[in-house]
């Protein structure tokens, strides 16, 4: 039972509060690291980082904060862990932190994570935070490596850097600029909305009932 | 009852500041030297593309380079002098629309006996930015520090354009929608030369 608690957690933030397809959030940056697929994953792998941390020093601490002053004390936890990661970055990963340029610090403003710390790690237990916390930002991350990985390979006919499209055939430029992205980002949120529709309708019969 | 509730979120915050302020300090001080170490290799190969030194590439290579560069602190900037290659390196900053934008410029013959000769601009490049991506954060682009590359010094600090494009020699094509960071810039680099006239005056005036 306890296992199926926890999965339903993560599945929701993952699929059903899917935050790119369903709630339309962090389109910010999902438009500005998806040219390629190593920025995509290390945006991705920060923002995993940044939204379970937070959430479960929010939901650890969630008792003792004062109800008139519970944003600014999200944000300056959810500020804390983003500078964490940039100067870690900045150590291990000198020339991915440049490529990110102030996308790495912009994960601050990300509603994503807010909206975990206002609507979830607020109200629930450390481990069950963490998990939808990691779920949300993973089911983030999932749409924007498929996002970068069309972006990367039509743009530049490559993948994580390797060659996959021969130099002979040619590139299209627009996928590697921001009219590309939102092409892209348009198409992956419909076909996604398509396949959660087509999911909800077969699984649900003509009165509402699950089936 | 409201002033006690007050004091509370007032001291929690205090905590939560105080907390954040220590994992900050402790991460950036675990990290430091590593750090410093990058912004050295950065530093070096900022260099050596201005230099047009093509032949350094590894890290190691870089830090060896950029280990036998004699250094001079200045308040307004910093000259690290390479006898071995017959040029001078001068780190300088200076405000950009969000932060400051540090840029490095490559001066042959440079600092001789205590005389700063500007025979010849090498390059420029932009070293850190943090201007709006896609307009000011351009000023890296190779089009745009290519321009700086053969400048004489003698004859005038070069000038950025913005809103035409460069009519004579002296002058650099700005960026379009970047025209407050070329404006920046431009006064960094003026300020710079400036100031380095006013250390060597008997080197730059020649």
């Amino acid at each position: 039972m306890k296992k199926n608690k926890y999965w339903e957690t993560f599945r929701f933030g993952l699929i059903d509060e899917n935050p790119i397809f369903k709630m339309i959030l962090g389109i910010c940056s999902a438009l500005a690291v998806t040219n390629s697929v190593i920025n995509t994953l290390t945006m991705t792998l920060a923002v995993i980082f940044v939204t379970a941390t937070s959430s479960a020093l929010i939901s650890l601490i969630r008792d003792w904060i004062p109800k008139k002053v519970r944003m600014v004390v999200y944000v300056t936890i959810i500020a804390t862990f983003v500078m964490v990661v940039d100067l870690l970055l900045k150590a291990m990963f000198p020339d991915i932190s440049k490529a990110l340029g102030p996308y790495v610090g912009l994960i601050i403003t990300n509603c994503i994570i807010m909206g975990r710390a206002e609507a979830f790690a607020s109200n629930n237990k450390v481990i069950l935070s963490i998990i939808d916390g990691a779920g949300v930002a993973i089911g983030y991350g999932i749409i924007l490596i498929f996002i970068s990985v069309i972006r990367e390979l039509l743009g530049f006919g490559t993948l994580l850097g390797y060659l996959i499209i021969p130099v002979q055939v040619p590139r299209m430029m627009i996928m590697i600029m921001a009219p590309g992205a939102f092409f892209t980002l348009g198409i992956v949120v419909w076909i996604a909305r398509y396949w959660m529709y087509h999911r909800v309708s077969v699984n649900v019969d003509e009165v509402g009932r699950e089936k | 009852m409201k002033k006690s509730s007050g004091i509370k979120s007032l001291f929690f915050l205090v905590l939560v500041m105080t907390f954040s302020s220590m994992l900050l300090t402790m991460v950036a001080e675990t990290t430091k030297d590593i750090r410093n170490n990058h912004d050295k290799i950065e530093l070096a190969r900022k260099i050596c593309i201005s230099a047009d030194l093509k032949d350094m590439s590894s890290e190691k290579e870089l830090l060896n380079f950029f280990s036998k560069g004699k250094i001079i602190e200045s308040k307004d900037f910093k000259i690290i002098d390479f006898r071995d290659e017959s040029f001078s390196a001068v780190v300088f900053s200076g405000s950009g629309l969000w932060d400051q934008i540090y840029t490095v410029i490559c001066v042959r013959p440079g600092l001789i006996k205590n005389v700063f000769l500007c025979d010849k601009l090498l390059g420029l490049q932009i070293i850190q930015q943090k201007e709006t991506p896609g307009l000011g954060g351009r000023i890296e682009e190779k089009w745009f520090t290519d321009q700086f590359s053969g400048f004489s010094l003698k004859k005038g600090n070069p000038q950025i354009v913005i809103g035409r494009s460069k009519k004579t020699e002296m002058e650099i094509d700005g960026i379009t929608g970047a025209s407050m960071t070329c404006k920046f810039l431009q006064e960094s680099l003026s300020n710079c030369i400036a100031s380095l006239k006013k250390k060597y005056p008997s080197g730059m005036a020649q």
